[in-house]
This record gives C-alpha cells, structure tokens and sequence, in this order.
C-alpha cells in the first residue's frame, strides 16, 4: 500500500460532500469535502505501487483546470488514468451542484 | 478473427509484442511462464489488437499491441464456463466459483470468469492468490433491470470470496455494484474509445 498527498493553491468553494466511484478492481474511490482552507488537499491511497509520477501530473491538471477549495480522498484499484479523470469529474459534478 | 476485451490470447512470446514504450524486462519472464496475453477494452491499428500482459505482482501491467497473424489459439471467458474448467480443481476459491455457476445458470445469464482466476484456468499457471478476488463478466441482456441486477448482487454477496462483476453491453461495460446503487444516475461505462458516463435504465416489465 502506498500513500501520497499533493497540495494546490485554490480559492472556490463546493457546496457539499461528495463520494463516487467503486471500490474493486480497475476502478477507485473519490471522496470529496469541502475546505474552508484556501487550498485542495489531494491524498491518494493506492495497492498499485510505484506510479507517484503517473498520478501527479494527472492530479495536478485536473486541479488547475478546478480551482475548487476541497480535502479529497482517493482509494485506487488500479485505475486507468481515463477512469481517474471521469471520476474526479463525476465527484466534482456532485460536490458543486447548484 | 473476432476477439472481444477479457479473452487470453496464447501467443509465442514476447517477440510478438509491438509497443510505444520500452518494453519492462519482467515481461519476456512472465510470457515464458504463461504465454497468454488479454485483450483490453482499447482500439487498434488495422491488423492489431490492444492487449495486456500480467505479471505475479499488482503494479505488473503491460499495455502492447499484437499482430492478429500472431494469435495462436483464442480463449473466451464463456468458453471456460462451458467446460467448467474448476470442477476438478481443489482449490477453494474453484468452491466459489461453482456456487457462482449455480447461481448464474439457474438464471440462465452468460457468463464467464475473468481476471486471475480466468488467467489460472486459461493458462494451467497459478494466478490467485488467497486474497483474490473473484472477476466475472456477464452479458447484459433485457432482462436487466434493477430490481433484477439487486437480487443477482445479493446472492453474490453471500459468496465467501468478494465477487467483482463487469456486464458486458454492446456499447461498453459497467459494474454491477454501480448500477446497483446508481438509482438510475449516470455510471460508468468503458467503452473501446475510453470510459465515459452514462445513465442505464430498462424498463420494469410486467409479468
């Protein structure tokens, strides 16, 4: 099991919690709250070792194209980077829902 | 040749592999081992399939392309369920799988075993481990509704393995977990162009 967590500047609030996904295999879990810090807390906790440097660019442009003030929580299984990507969208759809 | 996403591939080796990145050096070992390849859910050039090696460890995944001229002999999940290839496996995990059987024919669902225990039973090579899961895929059909996809989940659950279920659409696949608790929101597909959302809903038909 790895763990891993990425901070990024941010400044828009979600309305509420918001938790997607699937936990089994080739899939993953987005749990989304919001943060009155003026930042998103990205933490990843994964059974797939050594891909760090997958996730971080991965992570990083879906939170700059986001700027949403959020602490998120990611289970993974294993996950392609399209069903990562699809997922956070999914969890942000649900979160900042007006 | 027709080949669909989760059907091993029997090939020669590693020399038959085409891909953009280098080609990591467990997996000429894990071909030697067992040379079956899986066919992923992704699109090809014309003459190729997208396919993936699996080696012993969870981070061992290879996406690569084969030449169709390649193949050596086609193992389709449904074809490992019609000669219940586990009844003579003492393995208790094979246990779970029979329960599986008994359950989906009584249905009368097409089904079939993917992931490490399809690996095993394809290939002859141990792939489970005792904290596998159990992988399947089953054919959607229209008596897919709901309520029906509900009472299938539950008696899966009841297996003492933990059963992870795709339903194979023709447009795509999803988890039968998800569409359970989806309440008729969008869910996952994955789809041969990558996943994409997508609401699922089939009518209730009286009986």
């Amino acid at each position: 099991m790895e763990n891993f967590t990425f901070t990024f500047p941010a400044t828009n609030k979600i309305d509420r919690f918001a938790h997607v996904g699937v936990v089994g295999s080739g899939d993953l879990e987005v749990l989304m709250e919001p943060s009155s810090d003026l930042q998103t807390e990205v933490t990843i906790r994964t059974g797939i070792t050594g891909f760090e440097t997958t996730w971080e660019p991965l992570i990083q442009r879906f939170f700059t194209q986001h700027d949403i003030a959020a602490k998120v929580k990611i289970n993974d299984f294993g996950a392609t980077p399209g069903v990562v990507k699809l997922r956070l969208e999914q969890a942000l759809e649900v979160a900042a829902n007006e | 040749m027709e080949v669909n996403p989760h059907d091993l591939l029997e090939i020669e080796g590693v020399g038959d592999l085409t891909s953009f990145s280098t080609i990591p050096e467990w997996v000429e070992s894990a071909l030697a081992k067992a040379p079956f390849v899986v066919v992923r859910r992704a699109q090809a050039s014309e003459g190729f399939i997208a396919v993936g090696v699996r080696g012993s460890e969870r981070n061992e995944r290879f996406a690569a392309f084969l030449l169709v001229n390649r193949i050596i002999r086609r193992i389709t999940p449904e074809q490992l369920t019609r000669e219940s290839k586990w009844s003579d496996q003492p393995k208790e995990i094979f246990r779970g799988l029979e329960q599986i059987e008994k359950l989906l024919d009584s249905h009368s669902i097409k089904w079939g075993p993917v992931g490490s225990i399809g690996f095993e039973l394809a290939s002859g090579k141990e792939t489970t481990k005792k904290t596998s899961d159990i992988d399947i895929v089953i054919h959607f059909s229209e008596n897919f509704t709901l309520n029906f996809a509900r009472e299938i989940e539950g008696e899966l659950k009841k297996n003492q393995f933990r059963v992870d279920v795709q339903v194979e659409t023709l447009e795509g696949a999803f988890l039968l977990g998800e569409y359970v608790e989806s309440g008729e929101k969008p869910i996952l597909l994955r789809t041969m162009d990558g996943p994409i959302l997508k609401k699922i809903t089939i009518e209730e038909k009286d009986k």
